[in-house]
C-alpha cells in the first residue's frame, strides 16, 4: 500500500513539473520527424531498414537522457530539500521508498514514450508506412525496457549525490560514456588484444552497457544481423541462439537490480550524513 | 524504571571525523514531558535528533524505547515517534492539503484528521494552495502539521519556531502544551531559551557533541539561586566548556 502511495505521489510531482511536458514534446517532434522522413522515398533505402534505424538511434539517444536528468534530479532535490529524509522517518521500509519512487518514474517516463510513439504511429498510419505494427510495438517495448535500465542508474545517482548539480553533472558524464563514447572506448581496447580475443570482447562489451544490449537486441530481433558484417557473423549466431538471449535477459535482470542494491546501500549509509 | 521512560539512550556516540563527533551520550526521556535540547550552533543538537529519528545509525551504543531495546532505524520503532525536521521544504508542485494526505495516508489516518490539523495550525483556509505560495512560516507550520498527524506516543520537533512570527510562536507555545495534556512525550531543539524557560519540564545542554546537563528546569534555574535563568546557566556552561 505505501509502494502505491509513494509511487503516486512521485507520479503526481514529475507529472507537474514543467520537465516531462518540455521532454514529451522533443521526444514526440523527433519521433514524427524521423518516421516522417525516414519514411519518403527519396532515401534511397527500403522503409523499414532506414526508418527503423533513425528510430532505434533516437531512442537510444534520448531515452537514456531524459531517464537519467528526471530520475537523478527529483531525487537529488528531494534529498537536498529534506523530503527523502522525513519520509525515511515513517512507518515504511527503504525498499517500499525505493520501489514506489521507482515506479512513479518509470510511469511518467512511459507517458513520455507513448506520447511519443503514439504520434509517430499517426504519421505513420497517414503517410502510409511500410512498417509493421509489430515492429513498432518491438521498438516500443525495447524503448520502455531502456528506460527501465537508465531510471535505475538514475535514481542510484541521485541517492549517490549530494545536490541537484552534482546529480546533473554525473548524469551527463554517465550518458556521455555510455551514448557517445562506448564504442570508443571498446574500439580502443581492442587494439590491445589479439584477433582471436576481439570477438570475445566485442561479446562482453554489450553486456557492460545498456544502451548497447538494448541495440544489438534490437537489431537481432529485426533479423537486422547484416548491419554487423561478415566478420561477426558468429557473434550474431551465438547472440540469436538460447545462451545469447538468457544472458540478454539476465543481464536485463542485473541492469536493474545491481542499481537497486547500491540505491539501497546509499540510503543506509548516506541519507542524514551528509 | 523503564516504565518511568519512553525512550533511554545509553552510550550513544557517532564518530565522524576527530573533531566532529557525539561522545557517549547517555539519558532517558521521561514519559509524558517535554525536554528541550539545548545548545549553540554546531553542539550535536540536529545530529542527536537524526539519532533518536533513526535518520543516522549511532557508531555504538544502545537505545530502549518502552523499555525495551530497538534498532532505532526498525519500521518498529519509526512507529514510535513523529518527526519535524528543521528547515523543510516541501515540493512546490503539491497543495498543503495534498501532501499532508501523502503522509496522512502512509500512516493510515483518516482526512477528518488531516483537517483537524491543518485547523490547528491555522492553514485550513490555504490548505488548497500551491506550496510554492506558501511564506516561510506557512511552510514550517505544515512541517509541524505532519508531526501532528500521527498518534505516535512521541513527538520531536527540531528547531521548531524557525521562521514562525510572535502570534504563531505563542500558538506553538500552546499546541505544544495541548500534546503533553494528550499524553505525548516531546522533545524539541531550540535557540531560545525563554521558550525551553516556559513549556519545558526537563532541559539537555550539549556542547561539542558532549551533554552537560540534564536537569529538571525548576532545579537548574533555582539551584542555591546559583542560576536563576536559563540564559545564565547557558552562559555558565559556554565558560566552562571553553576552559
Amino acid at each position: 500500500m505505501s509502494i502505491y502511495k509513494i509511487a503516486r505521489q512521485q507520479l503526481t510531482l514529475i507529472m507537474r513539473s514543467k520537465w516531462l511536458g518540455s521532454f514529451g514534446m522533443l521526444f514526440a517532434l523527433l519521433a514524427v520527424f524521423v518516421t516522417y522522413f525516414g519514411n519518403s522515398g527519396q532515401s534511397g533505402y527500403t522503409g523499414f531498414s532506414r526508418m527503423t534505424a533513425s528510430l532505434l538511434n533516437l531512442n537510444l539517444l534520448l531515452i537514456p537522457l531524459i531517464a537519467l536528468l528526471i530520475g537523478s534530479l527529483f531525487i537529488a532535490g528531494e534529498k537536498e530539500d529534506r523530503g527523502l529524509m522525513l519520509l525515511l522517518t515513517y512507518p515504511v521500509s527503504v525498499k517500499s521508498v525505493l520501489v514506489g519512487k521507482y515506479i512513479g518514474l518509470f510511469l511518467s517516463l512511459w507517458s513520455v514514450i507513448t506520447f511519443g510513439y503514439g504520434a509517430a504511429a499517426i504519421v505513420m498510419f497517414i503517410g502510409n508506412a511500410d512498417t509493421s505494427i509489430s515492429v513498432m510495438f518491438l521498438f516500443y517495448f525495447l524503448s520502455l525496457l531502456l528506460a527501465v535500465f537508465f531510471l535505475a542508474l538514475s535514481m542510484m545517482i541521485g541517492l549517490w549525490s549530494r545536490t541537484r548539480f552534482q546529480a546533473l553533472g554525473m548524469s551527463l558524464i554517465v550518458w556521455a560514456i555510455s551514448v557517445l563514447f562506448y564504442e570508443f572506448i571498446v574500439m580502443g581496447l581492442s587494439i590491445f588484444v589479439t584477433k582471436e580475443w576481439i570477438l570475445t570482447l566485442l561479446s562482453i562489451s554489450i553486456f557492460l552497457n545498456p544502451v548497447e544490449l538494448i541495440r544489438v537486441w534490437a537489431i537481432l530481433s529485426l533479423d537486422g544481423a547484416s548491419v554487423f558484417g561478415p566478420n561477426l557473423y558468429d557473434l550474431t549466431v551465438w547472440a540469436n541462439g538460447w545462451l545469447g538471449q538468457c544472458l540478454f535477459v539476465i543481464a536485463s535482470l542485473l541492469w536493474v537490480t545491481v542499481p537497486f542494491y547500491f540505491s539501497h546501500l546509499f540510503v543506509k549509509r548516506r541519507i542524514g550524513n551528509e | 524504571m523503564s516504565k518511568e521512560y519512553l525512550i533511554e539512550l545509553e552510550g550513544i556516540t557517532k564518530r565522524y571525523t576527530e573533531h566532529k563527533q557525539i561522545g557517549e551520550i547517555s539519558f532517558p526521556i521521561k514519559k509524558g514531558e517535554i525536554t528541550a535540547l539545548c545548545g549553540g550552533n554546531g553542539a550535536g543538537k540536529s545530529t542527536l535528533i537524526k539519532l533518536l529519528t533513526g535518520i543516522i545509525k549511532p557508531t555504538s551504543g544502545t537505545m530502549k524505547a518502552d523499555g525495551k531495546p530497538v534498532d532505532p532505524m526498525s519500521e518498529r520503532y519509526k512507529a514510535f515517534f513523529s518527526y519535524m525536521p528543521d528547515d523543510m521544504i516541501f515540493p512546490n508542485q503539491l497543495t498543503g492539503l495534498e501532501m499532508l494526505l501523502f503522509f496522512a495516508g502512509l500512516q493510515g489516518i483518516a482526512k477528518s484528521r488531516v483537517d483537524e490539523v491543518l485547523k490547528r495550525v491555522g492553514l485550513f483556509e490555504d490548505r488548497r494552495k500551491l506550496i510554492k505560495h506558501y511564506s516561510k512560516g506557512m511552510q514550517q507550520r505544515l512541517s509541524l502539521a505532519q508531526a501532528l498527524l500521527s498518534a505516535a506516543p512521541l513527538l520531536i520537533l527540531d528547531e521548531p519556531t524557525n521562521g514562525l512570527d510572535p502570534f504563531w510562536v505563542f500558538r506553538f507555545k500552546e499546541i505544544i502544551k495541548e500534546e503533553k495534556e494528550a499524553g505525548k512525550t516531546i522533545l524539541f531543539s531550540t535557540h531560545i531559551l525563554s521558550i525551553v524557560e516556559e513549556i519545558a519540564d526537563t532541559a539537555i545542554f550539549l556542547e561539542e557533541g558532549k551533554l552537560i546537563y540534564h536537569e529538571n528546569i525548576d532545579v537548574l534555574t533555582n539551584t542555591a539561586g546559583k542560576y536563576n535563568s536559563l540564559e545564565k546557566v547557558f552562559f555558565e556552561k559556554q565558560i566552562v566548556g571553553v576552559k
